[in-house]
């Protein structure tokens, strides 16, 4: 019992949906410190409705959602409009903001910062800069941080996203499909500064619907399906019989590739989309 | 020009606050992709003036009241908070698209604004101003609660930018945080709507649409990072609206398209500007610079601009100055010592300057009399179309000038260099006439110094003096070419005034002073010179005096007429104006009316035949005004033409013309005109005001420019007597400020109009301690009651109407075959007390059927002719 109320996050006999409309129901979740957590499912199974209860934007309809830990967040990519102009840097400043960090509230320091860019002294920051910088050399980016955000390719966005997750020192990063439309590089650049940043004792929740990314990094997997969810070390979950409900019955192949675990679908039924997937 | 700026300082401040406030919000917007949301915003605040206004014609007492003084800012307000709040709330939603949505608060909002005030016309007016954007003086109230509206704006973004910035672009992450990312959006959209609704009353949909895109698409265009973009985005909307606001005031555009415009060409150098990065650095600097200079305007503007009371008055001096008016200018100096001046004088003045020709003829030697104070009227007629009034000036002109203050006056009218150029040609033309050598020195000097100020028939008949004095040589001068090109011709002249030995002038002269006889006819010297009309064509087509030709031509004759034909059918414009000029302004007025001048030359004609008017003159002068009126960029000149037929009838439209072409000037001019010593020009004024397309925006100017006390009463006097019905409102809430006769013109205007708002007034003026207040508020009342009376009689009449058709149809019946429908048409008419169907019931008693009969006689008997009833038994 012990252990479980040092779960930094405990989700108890939980129904997660919006109004009365129920997406996955009897939620029962513990996160611990120092736990890699992936959230795995088909999409529109539930994995961010689990991801904003877990966040505190939606409450739960019914049970209870505890967090006893600062949370730093990474949306998706794809909800950001490339239109805004800001730096990499104006970027994981947002990352302050509602924390205990946050710069204190001065009317005109924008008007003031403006005119210091034109003029081309970019004068110190204060305090919160050196944090913002920081944040940004964690995640490899810091040569970038003058770069407009709208212009980095997708791996460096999403670094920067990392950064400004980070910014606040949350005790548990939590990332929405940190990998989704990326190139393979990109993938493993992003992953690499997740790893690092878990090893360096932060406890990570990610949500993602890409099993071989999942299995090499995560120790611990959630299956958002069908209204439930199961959860469990992730040598116990990656097996087929526990994976082939997840994709309606397709037989899925787990084994091991160069080190790591690798999950593929077992057989194609026909020579159609799956098999120009394999090639 | 600075004078205008200065004078709509308060304008130009509306316009940059609200400009800076848009623009900042705009970026917003733009980035957000809600740019439409703004505009329906602003269009939904429309609708809510619209509201106001119909609300404020219901008549509803103190709610229409309330709704009249401040409705239309609370309209705005409420309409656009109100529309905020419904797109507010569809964010939760999810069956209609955001943009659907607005798009129909757009639609519905636009079309309930227009049938809402289709009936009145007030409001349509106005709410045409609001939509197309003019702006012109917004009232002292409306700057204050556009002033407090914007500085709320102003510090909420102050405040809350980061937070505002960060729900704007990452919602879901702001909401993680901890924010409450949906109080944010509602305060954010609120500023907007504030903003825009505050905006939109000020400056127009057209500006904010403008200041909402605009500066934003050129700031994010020259920035590379938000806060950079924003900063060059307010400097744009400041130098946009710097240049706009000049443009208008030069060209006389609205400012609403002159500023939006202006903004336009700003983006188009900044998108230019991203072409190459030394471009790129300039236009940021230019950008920056002009702002700032922009920011800098307004307050130096607003210190520049006198007292509202006295605003006009400089301005109406350089007017004075620039433009000489072309009708007589008995100005200012006669109020310097307007002690001296009887009634007789001041008629005297009058019947010269409006009279007819006979009239003129007839009080000129009255004027000698008083020969200290008859030079300058003398001198305004000196040119006067009809020859005999100018003999009979120069006439007098001799016998004034040997008194020496008048003469004292005359050397300085001659020599002066502050002499207005019109005035100075008048004196010369005089003096030259007598016989003085300063006169021809005087006309020479005024055409070089200011030829392009004078109309051209003034210049030519000076010219024409010139040249009687070396025999019909005029050294080529020619009033049709520019002055650069006449420079020779005038030195030329001059050396030979200037030079005693040239045979002509000094033989002349004492020739002219020992006869004092009047100058010869131009056509006398004309008959000397005897050109061919080969010769005279040349001329014509090619200078030099080439009027002088055109009149030589139309002087001799069928053949020459067919050559003047000729040159205005195909000759180039010069020629062909110059041969307009010869013919009778009838065949000139006609030709305009017809459309048979080609189009280079009828502006030049229109403007010549304006020139040549005269107040008793009978021709039609609309054509030549209308003429005006289409030129793309009248001049100062061509509205001071167009106003100076003001107090004709005919000539009301073209004042709706100007007024929509050039509001700001119309409204300079007439603001002008009440500051004028001059009764008749301040009516003018007033009738301008009656006339224009804005009355309420002009009478307030016209009511802030004039001072306390008989001017306002006097400019309540003429509207009230001369204005229609929408400057009702607007004249009724100064009854408290007007003096006794002004109340009483107000009264009687009331009863007149039969205007209900006015009703309250009566009441308070048959309390009054004036009698003539008392006697108008009686008037008033008995044009209600009777009013009531015609009414109610009118109603009886109808009723009456109605029963006697109805009876005719019954009596009718009871002459019908059908005994049943017989019987029922006596029962109706006994029912109705018709007496007058006795006749008719006896007649039909002769009838067979019984039920007939008994039907006939209980109608009898009911209507007490039981005489009747006894032949029961027969």
């Amino acid at each position: 019992m012990s252990e479980q109320s040092a779960a930094l996050i405990e989700l108890e006999g939980a129904r997660l949906g919006y109004g009365d409309k129920a997406i996955v129901d009897d939620v029962d979740l513990q996160v611990q410190r120092g736990d890699f957590l992936a959230v795995v499912g088909p999409n529109g199974a539930g994995k961010t409705t689990l991801l904003r209860t877990i966040l505190g934007i939606l409450q739960p309809l019914e049970g209870r959602c505890a967090r006893r830990a600062r949370l730093g967040y990474s949306p998706q990519r794809s909800v950001l409009d490339p239109v805004y102009p800001f730096t990499a840097l104006e970027v994981v400043a947002m990352g302050l903001m509602g924390s205990s960090f946050a710069p204190p509230r001065e009317p005109l320091r924008d008007i003031r910062r403006a005119l210091e860019s034109i003029r081309g002294n970019g004068a110190d920051g204060g305090e919160e800069r050196v944090r913002e910088e920081e944040a940004l050399r964690a995640c490899g980016m810091l040569e970038h941080r003058d770069r407009p955000f709208r212009d980095l390719s997708g791996g460096q966005k999403q670094r920067v996203l990392v950064a400004r997750a980070l910014v606040a020192e949350p005790d548990v990063l939590v990332l929405d499909e940190p990998t989704n439309d990326l190139d393979l590089r990109g993938e493993h650049e992003v992953m690499e500064v997740v790893r690092s940043l878990h090893e360096a004792g932060r406890t990570v929740i990610m949500v993602s619907h890409m099993l071989h990314v999942v299995a090499r990094y995560a120790d611990r997997l959630a299956f958002v399906h069908r209204g439930k969810l199961e959860a469990g070390p992730a040598r116990d979950m990656l097996t087929p019989e526990r994976l082939a409900p997840l994709y309606e019955g397709m037989p899925v192949a787990v084994g091991v590739f160069d080190g790591h675990v690798g999950v593929a679908p077992a057989e194609a039924p026909s020579r159609g989309l799956e098999s120009s997937q394999e090639a | 020009m600075w004078d205008t700026f200065a004078l709509f300082s308060s304008s130009y401040l509306a316009t940059l606050a609200m400009g800076l406030v848009c623009a900042y919000l705009g970026v917003f917007c733009v980035l957000r992709r809600i740019v439409f949301t703004g505009v329906a915003l602003a269009q939904l605040a429309a609708g809510g003036v619209a509201i106001s206004f119909f609300v404020a014609d219901l008549g509803l007492g103190s709610v229409s009241r309330f709704a009249a003084t401040y409705g239309a800012t609370w309209g705005s307000l409420g309409a656009s908070l109100a529309g905020l709040l419904g797109l507010q709330a569809r964010r939760r939603e999810g069956r209609i698209t955001e943009d659907a949505l607005v798009g129909l608060a757009y639609s519905a909002a636009g079309a309930l604004a227009i049938l809402l005030v289709w009936r009145s016309s007030r409001g349509l007016t106005e709410l045409q101003n609001i939509l197309a954007g003019t702006v012109l003086l917004p009232q002292q109230s409306e700057l204050v609660s556009l002033a407090i509206g914007l500085v709320a704006v102003a510090v909420v973004h102050a405040l809350y930018r980061r937070e505002l910035l960060l729900v704007s672009f990452d919602p879901e992450f702001a909401r993680a945080a901890g924010l409450k990312e949906d109080r944010y959006q509602l305060l954010f959209l609120a500023t907007l709507a504030v903003a825009v609704a505050l905006a939109l009353k000020a400056g127009g949909l057209m500006l904010v649409f403008a200041f909402l895109v605009v500066p934003p698409l050129a700031g994010l265009s020259l920035g590379d990072r938000l806060g950079e973009s924003t900063l060059y985005a307010l400097a744009i909307a400041a130098a946009g609206s710097l240049l706009g606001f000049l443009c208008s005031i030069r060209f006389d555009w609205p400012v609403g398209p002159s500023v939006a415009l202006c903004l336009v060409l700003f983006l188009g150098v900044c998108l230019l500007g991203r072409l190459n990065e030394q471009f790129l650095g300039a236009a940021r600097s230019a950008t920056l610079a002009l702002g700032a200079l922009a920011l800098l305007a307004g307050p130096l503007a607003l210190l520049a601009s006198p007292a509202p009371a006295d605003s006009v008055i400089p301005l109406a001096e350089a007017a004075a100055d620039e433009y000489p008016r072309t009708s007589p200018p008995f100005d200012d100096e006669d109020s310097d010592n307007g002690e001296d001046h009887n009634e007789e004088w001041e008629e005297l003045l009058e019947r010269l300057a409006n009279g007819n020709s006979a009239e003129r003829i007839e009080v000129i030697p009255e004027l000698v009399a008083n020969s200290s104070e008859a030079l300058e009227p003398l001198l305004a007629v000196v040119l006067d179309p009809d020859f005999a009034v100018r003999d009979a000036v120069d006439a007098a002109l001799a016998v004034v000038v040997e008194s020496t203050a008048a003469d004292g006056e005359f050397a300085r009218l001659l020599s002066a260099a502050d002499v207005a150029p019109l005035e100075r040609l008048h004196a010369g033309v005089g003096a030259t006439r007598l016989g003085d050598p300063r006169g021809p020195l005087a006309i020479v000097d005024v055409l070089a110094a200011a030829q392009d100020e004078l109309p051209l028939l003034v210049q030519d008949d000076a010219v024409a003096l010139l040249r009687q004095l070396r025999g019909g040589d005029g050294f080529g001068f020619d009033a049709l070419e520019a002055p650069a090109a006449n420079a020779e011709a005038l030195v030329a002249w001059r050396s030979w005034l200037e030079n005693p030995a040239s045979a002509g002038f000094a033989s002349d002269q004492s020739q002219a002073g020992d006869s004092l006889a009047p100058a010869p006819v131009p056509g006398a010297v004309i008959e000397s010179t005897a050109a061919t009309p080969e010769e005279l064509t040349q001329r014509l087509l090619s200078g030099p005096d080439r009027l002088g030709a055109a009149r030589e031509l139309f002087d001799a004759g069928a053949a020459g007429g067919e050559i003047l034909e000729l040159v205005l059918a195909d000759g180039p414009a010069d020629a062909a104006r110059a041969a307009a000029s010869a013919l009778p302004i009838t065949a000139r007025v006609q030709r305009l009316g017809d459309g048979a001048l080609y189009t280079p030359i009828r502006v030049s004609v229109a403007r010549d035949l304006l020139d040549e008017r005269r107040p008793d003159d009978v021709w039609d002068p609309v054509p030549a005004l209308n003429e005006l009126l289409s030129v793309a960029k009248p001049t100062e000149t061509d509205l001071e033409r167009v106003l100076a037929l003001l107090p004709m009838p005919a000539a009301r439209d073209t004042w709706q013309a100007v007024a929509a072409r050039n509001p700001i000037t119309a409204s300079v001019l007439i603001a002008e005109w009440l500051r004028s010593p001059q009764p008749d020009e301040r009516v003018s004024a007033a009738a301008g005001i009656a006339a224009l397309l804005q009355p309420r925006a002009t009478f307030e100017t016209a009511w802030n420019a004039s001072a306390p006390g008989p001017d306002r009463d006097r400019l309540l006097l003429v509207l009230a007597a001369e204005s229609g019905p929408i400057l009702s409102p607007a004249l009724l809430m100064r009854y408290g400020e007007a003096g006794p006769e002004a109340k009483a013109a107000l009264l009687r205007r009331v009863g007149r109009e039969l205007d209900a708002d006015g009703w309250p007034l009566i009441g308070l003026g048959q309390s009054a301690a004036d009698p003539e207040i008392r006697r108008a508020a009686r008037e008033a009342l008995t044009e209600f009651s009777m009013a009531r009376a015609a009414r109610a009689e009118w109603e009886l009449m109808q009723e009456r109407a109605r029963e006697a058709e109805l009876v005719e149809i019954l009596r009718d019946q009871l002459s019908q075959a059908d005994p049943t429908n017989a019987a029922n048409a006596a029962h109706a008419l006994a029912d109705l007390g018709v007496r007058a169907a006795i006749p008719d019931l006896v007649a039909a008693l002769r009838r067979d059927d019984p039920n007939l009969r008994a039907a006939l006689r209980a109608a009898l008997r009911q209507l007490g002719q039981s005489d009747h009833v006894g032949d029961e038994g027969y």
